[in-house]
């Protein structure tokens, strides 16, 4: 498989505390990869450099043989088309109804004329079995977990090469929890994007995953695939095992 | 500290200059106007005319026990309601209701990422979310503004009738009397002053909120003492530059 993106000895500290410490990874053309680690780890700080809302401190972030880190605002533009976040919270816009919501960045990021905007939006609706009769809602009239689909559904109709989610499944019940993991895996599959997914779910990362990475107090901890994780001796990794282990029991 | 001023001198200088950039986006402008303006008169027309039935009784009270005579207070009293009442009370009221909703507005956005999410699709969050307000604000607090001045006399009026019974032929040349146009084109200067702090302010708070409902909950209650704080300082600045022209 091809590398398309690389992420080179990456440091960023906030007030003098240093978050990341030097993380260094590569991810494959249509890998799922997740990063696990606890909360404050720098999980989430990791994916908002790769789209430009932190610069790192140091360190280089690799896109098609280019380096991004050092890019201006004009040039993000090309990245963020290309590697879509889905946010911890849906993040969509109140004020606007759902149909709004995910033609708004098309209408900014794209050309397409009005009819291919609206194909698109329900093409990208139907693709995270939300049904089309809630396009005229407003985002507070639709339940959490739908409002976590939607917010999938306004990446995805960019057709972004790299999708990545932040603690997709924060907050919702087991249920809904297992349904969107499923969707990230059959979205991954079908349309064959890059996905990286910030977690702490190990469950869930055992299930879908191509490559898992581990991340405590800013460092890459282990990493590889499904099976290396699982043989792990590393405390932190063994701890999160054990959960599923306990949990599955 | 340096980056607070940095920061709210670039929320100004953007939140201005994106109001002459396009896209204009005249929906959002509209919906602020309408927010100030429409949601707020009721709120400031009930204060105001308090104020003013207050103002004539106060007024009569003193002249009485001072000089005598309170053939002076229709006069005294428009002139106070002009210059200071009918601005400074709907500039706190705006602040107070307008500006808390502005604050709690742009800090829910914040925390629950709606702030980033405009980022990434390369939308800046100021010229977005705070130049439709500053002209919504500008122009809502103006003719909200000269509204209430307009009320806060005709209840001075009947209040004058009723109370100390002159007849309102009486109260209407006295203002004239009293009252110049430089009053109303100073009245007009600070209530778009004070309609211009208001969003400046609010979003300034809401951008800086913490995470959490505790962190909107802040950021609405500094937004609001410090709107009121700038207002009354304002006034005090306005009145003292204008004081030179009198």
């Amino acid at each position: 498989m091809s590398r398309i993106l690389e992420f080179q000895n990456i440091k960023k500290s906030f007030s003098g505390r240093e978050v990341l410490k030097g993380i260094s990874f590569e991810v494959n053309k249509g890998d799922i990869v997740f990063i696990l680690g606890t909360s404050g780890t720098g999980k989430s700080v990791l994916l908002k450099n790769l789209v430009g809302l932190l610069r790192p401190d140091s360190g280089a972030i690799i896109w098609h043989d280019k380096d991004i880190s050092q890019y201006s605002e004009e040039q993000y533009l090309e990245v963020r088309k290309n590697c879509c976040l889905v946010f911890q919270q849906p993040a969509l816009f109140d004020s606007m109804t759902l149909y709004e919501n995910i033609a708004f960045g098309l209408r900014r990021l794209t050309n397409l004329n009005e009819e291919e905007l609206d194909k698109q939006v329900r093409d990208s609706l139907k693709a995270v079995d939300l049904k089309e009769e809630i396009l005229s809602l407003k985002p507070a009239a639709i339940s959490y977990g739908m409002q976590k689909r939607l917010s999938i559904a306004r990446s995805l109709c960019l057709n972004p090469e790299i999708l990545l989610f932040d603690e997709p499944t924060t907050g919702l019940d087991p249920v809904s929890t297992q349904a969107i993991n499923q969707l990230i895996f059959r979205l991954s599959r079908k349309y064959d994007t890059t996905s990286i997914v910030v977690s702490h779910d190990m469950h869930c990362a055992l299930d879908i995953a191509d490559y898992i990475i581990v991340l405590d107090k800013g460092k890459i901890v282990e990493q590889g695939d499904v099976d290396k994780i699982k043989c792990s001796e590393v405390p932190l990794v063994k701890d999160f095992l054990q959960e599923v282990l306990d949990a599955n029991s | 500290m340096l980056a607070s001023v940095n920061q709210l001198l670039q929320i100004v200088a953007i939140g201005v200059l994106s109001i002459f950039r396009p896209p204009y986006r005249w929906k959002n402008y509209l919906r602020e106007i309408s927010f100030v303006g429409s949601e707020s008169f009721l709120v400031v027309i009930i204060c105001v005319s308090f104020a003013a039935i207050v103002t004539i009784i106060e007024a009569s009270y003193h002249m009485t026990l001072v000089v005598q005579s309170d053939a002076m207070v229709p006069g005294f009293a428009s002139l106070l309601i002009i210059r200071e009442l009918g601005s400074v009370i709907t500039a706190l009221l705006i602040g107070s209701r307008v500006g808390a909703g502005w604050a709690a507005e742009v800090a829910s956005m914040k925390i629950s990422e709606q702030i980033d999410a405009l980022k990434l699709l390369r939308i800046d969050p100021i010229k977005y979310l705070v130049s439709p307000k500053i002209v919504g604000s500008v122009l809502g607090t103006l003719l909200l503004g000269l509204a209430a001045n307009i009320i806060c006399l005709i209840c001075a009026m009947f209040v004058t009738k009723l109370k100390l019974g002159y007849p309102m032929p009486t109260f209407i040349s006295m203002t004239k009397l009293f009252v110049e146009v430089q009053d109303l084109v100073f009245a007009s200067l600070k209530l778009m002053t004070f309609g211009f702090v208001v969003p400046i302010i609010a979003c300034f708070y809401g951008f800086r909120a913490k995470s959490g409902a505790e962190g909107v909950g802040s950021a609405t209650t500094q937004a609001v003492v410090s709107i009121s704080v700038a207002i009354i300082f304002l006034d005090f600045v306005l009145s003292y530059v204008f004081s030179h022209f009198y």
